[in-house]
């Protein structure tokens, strides 16, 4: 926990540091070949300077980060299965191709086999703050290992983008586009925030996240947790907000009691917004729910990632979500907004058809 | 007649429990409001509830009802069987490996197939390979000491717990495991009427299978050349009681999950009810037992927002009743 | 009722495809007994007494020769004609779950029940009556495990007799008992038998018990042949020095206007002498 506290504020530093574009502090510690990181579990890592191949653990959204804040996917020499699955079924492999030849051979059944990881010879690996055993154990074989934390201890649905962007800007030795993407995010908040200005509590609607869904299970997301950070960032009052911590399985009784205004759907499962209109699930009766009656069930996007954990896409999953919280205030097409992102940072000019896919993704990609 | 007033409490009072229970839940319904939506299924009675009020009632909480007084009436008289066969208070579908194999079987079913018919059926068939294997390690005699059938049955739950584990290995992390990983804490959470039309006509044949054995039982604890010198065909009787005990585990096992503890503490409870002659004891135990689990699974649905897995709250429950029994009978049952 | 054995023998495990197998007993074993009779089963401890009553009634089978019950092969009975014949009587034993005495003795009439039915009140009477007939109706409501040895020997004779049966088959009924209750059973039982003119075959380890039934007697031991007879051919010092190894006098006595036969062993003149002997 100090640990992790440590390097939040080092992160929070090198933001400020970054934001004044001085990047003196970390120049002092550059040598010719080397130069020192510190990582989100607040450890010092020595890493080359020129960064030529990564390898990406299970640290699932984070290859979106990576080539948001790089424009690049060459360096993706290996990655986790689940993150490969979802990157070559997403249009990532459409901008970017090169991730299809990333290598997933290190990870068998959820575990890193750190001989096939050497094999890869990664300049850097990079793995969740919370599998501390496995960040040791490639430690030991000496790849430089830099530990992100999924977790956040603020109210900011983008802290986590923020952080992952400036770290991999630390690490490549960039920090303009960074910056940039940066404040892409705090611009879409704060024209969030300007749109909601004057919004009222009861004007909020009420929110549910309905993370994993089946016909034997319905897991919502409450605090602790990014949609209840993405709710409460875009006008909408979580359902769950004093009842749930994480996820947590409900009964449809609970639903009841809730009955949102409107339900969120993440990729994470197969569940689409017509099942639940059609009332398909034995034992779900969804008909009166208010959100369901009202045709206000939506699938979260999946556009270079899942837009619900923080991915590459994150400042448009703000007005996306913004948008379908309260429609009469923001009035920019969302197809536009995507268009000129991924312009903007992808360098990609996207089809009205990708867009339409982004904003309607599959029950398929639940399963990567 | 004071016997049959005894009767018919052990009939009523699951009912009133279940009735009672109808108007329990996170979801507020009104108690009368309750009991005329259910009798409006039956005539006609102005609506005066909203379809949210009454689709709670009918579609969310009454098939759970059924579900929960089936399943713990079920997985105690299963219990109540098997102790009296074998003269054995240690001996239970989790303790012979039965609960763990049909867990396994279903953890599998689910992974290939999802819930539904084809996963009882392998949850039956893992549970009785579960329970063979327990008799085969255990050296397949009725007068196998206690503590060998009880070693032989953690033998083989333990293998069935790793492949269950094996199973959870395998499985995507992020879409099924939680699932399974959950659902094996046992939770009748999205029961419908489809679970009762697949797992309840295997729950209820064994219940009549034990019922009509349920005085032969008595002799089936004898020893076994006591038993047959009385007349009866021993070594089918006690397959039919075994498979009886078995269909009833795997069934509720792969609706609910594992739900520990019911088939081993309501049998000694009915027992302190009504004495040792198994011709009352297995009827008394679905009775207590189908009680028992509705409270539970009232208890697993309303105390928090997020439902709570049975198995949790059966063993709080359960394993200190037992510390109690073990220290006032000493463990001699007598 | 006639009870036959022709040329019965027994041994434990499966045959071994080359070597002979190692018999139980030393000779195969024939025995013929009528209506009233009973035979007594005498050996010392390991010499197969209630493996010989198990095979006898089939409990276990005989690996040659067979049981005759009216000139008929027990295998050719249906289990439940067989048991509606024969009631055997185990030796008594404490249960995890106690029954009470009259479940118990209820369980007795299960060849009469069907298997899908419970027992009705026309069984519970009948069980009531065979505890009444032996003497134990007071205890009809306690627990099997709290009633003493004897009085549940005494039980588990009511529930053989609740079936009727025509020949009884007793493993050592008065052993662990006190003399007093010994007294009872022994007496229940010849009571029984000659009452209701049934055929009794009984393991005991006290040669005067043997005396005390009359009838025929057969001798069990490792090292030699089975012998059946009547009682007074068998019951002789040299056999008992055979079959038992032990020194005993045999003598008569009158009580009561009446003589009868009894063995005393030698160590028990012997003992008040010179107990530093043990010259058995």
């Amino acid at each position: 926990m100090k640990k992790e506290i440590i390097g939040l504020s080092f992160v929070s530093m090198a933001i400020l540091a970054g934001c004044g574009s001085n990047t003196e502090s970390q120049e002092v510690e550059t040598t010719a070949e080397h130069k020192l990181i510190e990582d989100e579990l607040g450890r010092e890592v020595e890493i080359p300077s020129e960064i030529d191949q990564v390898v990406m653990g299970s640290i699932l959204p984070y290859f979106s980060t990576w080539f948001v804040a790089t424009n690049s996917t060459d360096e993706i020499v290996g990655m986790h299965p689940n993150s490969y699955n979802a990157a070559i079924n997403s249009i990532l492999k459409e901008i970017s191709p090169a991730v299809a030849d990333a290598n997933t051979s290190f990870v068998k059944n959820g575990e890193v086999n750190v001989e096939t990881l050497m094999q890869l010879n990664p300049d850097v690996y990079f793995e969740r703050a919370n599998e501390e055993m496995s960040v040791q154990k490639v430690e030991e074989t000496g790849i430089p290992t830099v530990a992100l934390d999924t977790a956040t201890r603020t109210d900011n649905p983008l802290d986590n983008f923020e952080r992952w962007v400036s770290i991999t800007g630390e690490i490549t030795g960039t920090s303009d586009r960074p910056d940039q993407i940066i404040e892409e995010g705090r611009q879409a908040q704060a024209e969030v925030d300007e749109g909601l200005e004057g919004v009222s509590e009861e004007e909020k609607p009420s929110v549910m996240l309905l993370q994993y869904h089946s016909e034997n299970e319905i897991s919502v997301g409450g605090v602790n947790h990014h949609g209840n950070r993405w709710i409460n960032a875009t006008g909408g009052q979580d359902v769950a907000e004093g009842d749930i911590n994480g996820i947590k399985e409900v009964n449809m009784e609970q639903v009841y009691n809730w009955d949102p205004d409107i339900i969120y759907i993440t990729n994470f499962t197969e569940t689409q917004p017509e099942d639940l209109y059609d009332n398909v699930f034995r034992g779900q009766d969804w008909s009166d729910v208010t959100a369901v009656r009202e045709q206000q069930v939506y699938k979260i996007p999946l556009g270079i990632y899942r837009w619900m954990p923080p991915s590459g896409d994150a400042p448009l999953m703000l007005k996306w979500m913004a948008q379908k919280n309260h429609p009469e205030r923001f009035e920019y097409s969302i197809e536009e907004e995507i268009k000129t992102y991924y312009d903007k940072f992808y360098d990609y000019d996207i089809s009205d058809e990708q867009i339409y896919d982004v904003l309607n993704p599959s029950s398929e990609a639940a399963k990567y | 007649m004071k016997a049959t007033l005894k009767g018919l409490f052990f009939v009523l009072f699951p009912l009133f429990l279940g009735v009672l229970s109808l108007s329990i839940g996170r979801f507020e319904v009104d108690f009368t409001v309750q009991v005329q939506i259910l009798l409006s299924q039956f005539m006609d009675i102005e609506q005066t509830w909203t379809d949210m009020e009454e689709a709670a009632v009918i579609q969310l909480r009454l098939p759970r009802v059924i579900l929960a007084i089936l399943i713990g009436g079920g997985l105690s008289i299963a219990g109540a069987a098997l102790q009296g066969m074998f003269a054995n208070p240690l001996v239970s579908p989790d303790i012979l490996g039965v609960s763990a194999g049909a867990g396994f079987g279903a953890a599998l079913g689910i992974l290939l197939f999802g819930h539904g018919f084809s996963t009882q059926i392998i949850a039956l068939i893992t549970g009785m390979l579960a329970i063979g294997i327990t008799f085969l390690v255990g050296g397949f005699k009725k007068e196998m000491p206690i503590f060998m059938m009880v070693l032989a049955g953690v033998v083989t739950s333990a293998l069935f717990q790793a492949f269950i584990s094996l199973i959870k290995f395998v499985a995507d992390p992020e879409e099924k495991l939680p699932s399974i990983t959950y659902w094996l804490m046992g939770s009748l959470g999205t029961a419908s009427y489809y679970d009762i039309l697949i797992g309840a006509p295997f729950i209820i044949i064994g219940m009549v299978i034990l019922l009509v054995l349920r005085w032969r039982i008595n002799i089936l604890s004898l020893s076994e050349e006591e038993a047959k010198s009385l007349g009866i065909s021993v070594a089918k009787t006690r397959w039919l009681v075994i498979f009886a005990a078995t269909i009833i585990t795997a069934s509720a096992v792969s609706i609910a999950g594992i739900i520990g503890w019911v088939g081993l503490i309501i049998p000694h409870i009915a027992r302190m009810l009504v004495g040792n002659n198994n011709r009352f004891v297995l009827p008394v135990s679905i009775s207590i037992g189908g009680s028992y689990l509705l409270i539970i699974d009232n208890l697993a649905r309303t105390l928090t927002p997020a439902e709570i897995p049975l198995s949790i709250l059966t063993a709080i429950v359960g394993a200190p009743f037992f510390a109690y029994l073990l220290m006032r009978t000493g463990g001699g049952w007598k | 009722m006639k009870l036959e054995v022709n040329g019965g023998n027994f041994y434990y495990g499966k045959r071994k495809k080359k070597t002979e197998p190692s018999f139980l007993y030393r000779n195969s074993i024939n025995l013929k007994l009528c209506e009233g009779e009973i035979l007594s089963v005498l050996g010392p401890n390991g010499a197969g007494k209630t493996t010989f009553l198990k095979c006898l009634i089939g409990l276990k089978d005989w690996k040659q020769g067979e049981t005759r019950i009216e000139g008929k092969s027990i295998k050719d009975y249906s289990s439940r004609e067989l048991w509606k014949l024969v009631g055997y009587v185990p030796q008594a034993s404490k249960m995890a779950f106690a029954y009470s005495v009259l479940e118990m003795v209820t369980m007795g009439r299960a060849m009469y029940i069907r298997s899908y039915s419970q027992p009705s009140a026309k069984d519970e009477a009948a069980a009531m009556e065979a505890l009444e007939s032996i003497g134990i109706a007071h205890l009809a409501y306690q627990s099997c495990n709290s009633i003493s040895g004897g009085e549940l020997q005494l039980a588990l004779i009511a529930r053989t007799l609740v079936a009727d049966p025509k020949l009884l088959i007793l493993d050592e009924p008065e052993s662990h008992l006190d003399i007093q209750k010994q007294k009872i059973i022994l007496q229940t039982i010849k009571k029984l038998v000659k009452e209701q003119n049934i055929t009794c075959i009984i393991n005991t380890h006290y040669p005067n018990h043997a005396f005390y039934f009359g009838d025929q007697v057969m001798m069990v031991s490792k090292q030699q042949p089975v012998i059946v007879g009547k009682t007074e051919e068998i019951m002789t010092e040299e056999n008992m020095e055979k079959y038992f190894d032990i020194r005993v006098k045999k003598v008569e006595t009158e009580v009561e206007d009446r003589t009868f036969t009894s063995m005393i062993p030698h160590y028990l003149s012997e003992a008040t002498q010179d107990s530093q002997q043990f010259n058995l």
